[in-house]
């Protein structure tokens, strides 16, 4: 799911954009450096050009107490294609207008009112803002939202106005947006046509469906090395168990691919993976098609439509998704001639997503129309040795309550408990080492069977909160018969027993008590 | 400005034999006026349940969107086993998680001396931006509530934002599981919702429409609309090629869509047949709760049961969604998993003339 976003305002204090940091020398672009409560930092420049907007690069992640390392070397949207359903028109806004230059909108103060106007080549061309969103995690009695720098820009092209965002996360996901508002921007005046809506208070106007396709391009540099990135694609398959198991593919000459809902397709670009590796196991991020409602496939008049992800070897000259010979005419002209079985062995990659996004006008979209955000997620997968999103958030770890030293006779039943207490008011998962044979502990902490052999055992039990844990030792004697004083106890109370009924009136019944629990009983639970 | 009422309020459904809840009124109006009405109630069988839905656009009126929206039920497939856990109704283990300062940002709710209820008001940045026009900002409410299963934590949402939509989502988080096999404890989970629409009155007159827009490769790459009308109780699946949506309106016209857009997996189920589908469509019935494991005892069973072919004419529909995602284990869920989020829109759909809020802008 889109992460939804809203105001991080404590964050906003620590607003450092533009702030230079040492390792990154944007040559073309400034600098975004921003560090997040949890220790996690992004840094990366960014730029706005004419055809694209809004270009990063040499984005740089570091997990909290971790190291920087690179993600991607640039990312940036390289197609917008718009189809109407009448198929008389059909856009490709940057080859044929462009996102940046004059249709880039100069923002106002008022546009970006919680968070600051970034400058590039005197034009206030974007906004960058801090953001709390849904649960990171969530627990019985801890929550933590999620925290990200969104950076925005707007392009006017035609009616529409798109605004390209970019979300960095403080657990190092990474959500590229566009968010489609403006107002509509073809019509027809043949009301009968079955290609758009009439709306209403506009009696005379059809106003026309249409698909937004936006094609986005990934260049991963995971860690050191731009050329020991691998591709892998996982699906899970149902075997004939009824288990449902994932198979997965490295991929080593170029590809296209299309998403399968039933298979559950996703896609892992991972970062040097060990021969044999699992990819599930392996360091990287992985890109899941969560939304996936609409897909516009034309392959007769555009055979790139068919396919929704594709992997290639970066080359300079293949920019575009589409209509790339325009400006790069010595290069193939879109992305699935980019396709054409190159090794990606050792290679730096590339990888091209597409989202599709059909607009069925309503009467809400006149006169100008509220944004509509279509995007995806690129999560980290074993990124961090664990929950990053834990950080700066205390636990307190759980209490095992003193455990006396037990005596126990073989062969008879054990049923007692350990007791533990938690301030977060967590779960709590017991379990110990040392035990007799024969008994065990439950994960509530009951210990239960009958002991199997004589002996004196060293007991650990541990009680674990899933994050932090305590311990207790304690000792356990079981023998054949019962030692100690709690035997002696046993024939003094039967003694005094035997004297009692004979000096007693005569009842009528006398309580029974079970040998061996009653009286043997030396220890507390 | 947002007005709480801690009252036993008439949350009276659409059936004459349902009972008033004792539920908290929630009562927002966001600074351009735009204001959400709605009953909420936390209960056992779905968590979050929210009833008497009432939006208001700024120049409109006050109008009834949902008689009633809630959890129906959670699946939940582990890989490493080829059975399913429910993780709502009789059988399952799930307990109402009681909320504090901890774990509610916004405004902690009493309900029968439980505070199990959370409200948090949410602005909603760059609602709208045309040209050198100044970007409108907007704002949402969420309210949620929170369930434990075993070791796992799940959060049911619903944000309704200042221009009238609903988004209801599940969020998966909570301790890791262990794995009891050698797979990897990667799952399956499917969220499903319900929602009985009564559009601007009891409902009855509502209509539900499937729209279509599949390519004609014969006419010139063509997409013509086709609008189906959805007149008995169905089934229906995302078919993402066609752009497939669903519309549910008045006899004004005036309604609400159901666009798939976040659809992304599908769930393979070879337990429950209702659950290869992305949703149902059936008659209003106050007694059909949950689409597996329901607890009433006049509508025992599944969703597949409830589709029984009776005509929506003159009843009230209820859409049931349904939406899969794959839970993968990564390093970053330990010790606690990183939430998993499902989330779906409905849109209004010609409930207004035009942007409520062009005349405010």
């Amino acid at each position: 799911m889109l992460k939804q976003l809203t105001l991080f305002l404590f964050l906003l204090l620590n607003l450092a954009f533009n702030v230079a940091a040492e390792q990154l020398d944007c040559d073309s672009g400034e600098l975004i450096t921003q560090e997040f409560e949890n220790g996690a930092q992004w840094d990366l420049c960014w730029e706005s050009r004419i055809r694209e907007n809004l270009v990063l690069s040499d984005i740089y992640y570091t997990p909290p107490e971790g190291e920087a390392s690179l993600v991607l070397s640039e990312a940036r949207l390289s197609q917008l294609h718009v189809a109407y359903d009448d198929s008389d028109v059909t856009y490709n806004d940057i080859t044929q207008y462009g996102l940046g230059g004059g249709y880039l909108v100069d923002l106002t103060p008022e546009d970006c009112p919680i968070g600051e106007l970034l400058i590039s080549q005197t034009r206030p061309a974007a906004c960058a803002w801090l953001a709390t969103g849904d649960d990171n995690f969530r627990m019985r009695n801890r929550a933590s939202s999620a925290h990200s720098l969104n950076l925005f820009s707007v392009s006017q092209v035609g009616s529409y106005a798109y605004i390209i965002s970019w979300l960095f996360y403080d657990d190092g996901a990474i959500e590229p947006q566009i968010g489609a508002s403006g107002a509509l921007q073809r019509s027809s005046s043949s009301l009968t046509l079955p290609f758009g809506r009439v709306l209403q208070g506009d009696p005379d106007t059809l106003w026309l469906s249409h698909t937004h396709n936006y094609y986005w391009h990934l260049d991963f540099d995971l860690g050191e090395h731009a050329t020991d990135d691998v591709v892998a694609q996982s699906q899970f398959q149902f075997d004939k168990d009824g288990i449902r198991r994932q198979q997965s593919a490295l991929f080593t000459i170029e590809a296209a691919l299309q998403i399968d809902p039933q298979s559950a397709t996703a896609w892992h670009i991972l970062d040097n993976p060990a021969a044999g590796e699992p990819v599930n196991k392996s360091r990287g991020y992985i890109i899941e098609p969560t939304r996936f409602g609409h897909r516009l496939v034309r392959e007769e008049t555009e055979p790139y439509t068919e396919f929704d992800f594709f992997i290639t070897v970066a080359k300079d000259c293949e920019r575009y998704a589409s209509q790339n010979a325009r400006f790069n005419p010595d290069c193939k002209n879109h992305v699935l001639e980019y396709v054409d079985n190159e090794s990606l062995v050792n290679q730096d990659l590339v990888v091209w997503h597409r989202v599709s996004f059909h607009h069925v006008p309503r009467s809400e979209d006149q006169r100008h129309m509220h944004s509509h955000w279509d995007g995806f997620l690129i999560e980290p997968t074993n990124i961090h040795t664990s929950s990053p999103g834990l950080n700066g958030q205390a636990n307190q770890a759980p209490q095992l309550d003193p455990i006396d030293a037990q005596n126990h006779r073989r062969g008879k039943p054990v049923d007692w408990h350990a007791h533990a207490s938690d301030a977060d008011n967590d779960a709590l998962t017991f379990t110990a080492t040392g035990l007799p044979s024969g008994i065990v502990l439950s994960t509530d902490g009951t210990f239960t069977g009958k002991a199997t052999e004589d002996g004196d055992f060293t007991v650990v039990v541990n009680v674990s909160d899933g994050i932090d844990s305590s311990e207790r030792t304690f000792d356990w004697t079981i023998a054949k018969t019962k030692k100690g004083s709690g035997a002696i106890g046993y024939w003094l109370l039967l003694l005094v027993s035997v004297v009692l009924m004979r000096h007693s009136p005569p009842r009528a019944s006398w309580p029974t008590y079970p040998m061996g629990t009653w009286f043997s009983r030396t220890t507390t639970n | 400005m947002i007005r709480i009422s801690n009252m036993l309020l008439a949350c009276y459904l659409m059936s004459s034999s349902a009972a008033a809840q004792d539920c908290v009124e929630i009562n927002h109006t966001f600074a351009s006026g735009a204001n959400w009405r709605i009953c909420a109630d936390v209960n056992n069988e779905h968590g979050l349940s929210l009833t008497d839905m009432h939006y208001f656009a700024p120049g409109d009126s006050s109008r009834q969107v949902l008689q009633a929206l809630h959890l129906a039920q959670i699946l939940m497939m582990h890989h490493d086993r080829s059975d399913v856990d429910l993780l709502l109704g009789q059988s399952s283990q799930h307990s109402l998680v009681p909320l504090n300062s901890k774990t509610c940002d916004g405004t902690l709710h009493i309900q029968s001396d439980t505070q199990t209820l959370c409200s948090i008001i949410r602005p909603l940045p760059v609602l709208a931006k045309y040209g050198t026009r100044r970007a409108l900002q907007g704002g949402a409410i969420d309210v949620f509530a929170v369930s434990a299963h075993e070791s796992l934590i799940w959060r049911s949402n619903v944000r309704l934002t200042e221009d009238g939509r609903i988004i209801p989502s599940v969020s998966m988080s909570g301790l890791r599981r262990n794995s009891k096999t050698s797979t990897d404890g990667s799952a399956t989970l499917q969220t499903s919702w319900r929602m009985a629409f009564a559009l601007n009155g009891d409902g009855t007159d509502d209509r539900v429409e499937q729209l279509d827009f599949p390519l004609n490769r014969n006419a010139g790459n063509r997409r013509a609309m086709q609008i189906k009308p959805i007149t008995t109780e169905s089934f229906a699946l995302v078919a993402r090629d066609d752009f497939r949506g669903w519309r549910v309106l008045d006899e004004t016209g005036s309604g609400y869509y159901l666009d798939p857009q976040n659809s992304g997996y599908q769930m393979a189920s070879s337990t429950f047949n209702w659950a290869k589908f992305d949703l149902a469509i059936t008659a209003f019935k106050n007694c059909e709760q949950l689409a597996a494991d329901n607890q009433a005892a006049s509508c025992e069973g599944t969703l597949d049961a409830y589709l029984s072919g009776e005509t929506l004419s003159g009843r009230a529909p209820v859409l049931w969604y349904s939406q899969s995602r794959i839970y993968r284990p990564r390093t970053e869920d330990n010790p606690v998993i990183t939430s998993l989020h499902t989330n779906f829109e409905l849109l209004p759909f010609d409930w207004t003339s035009s942007s409520p809020f062009e005349a405010l802008d």
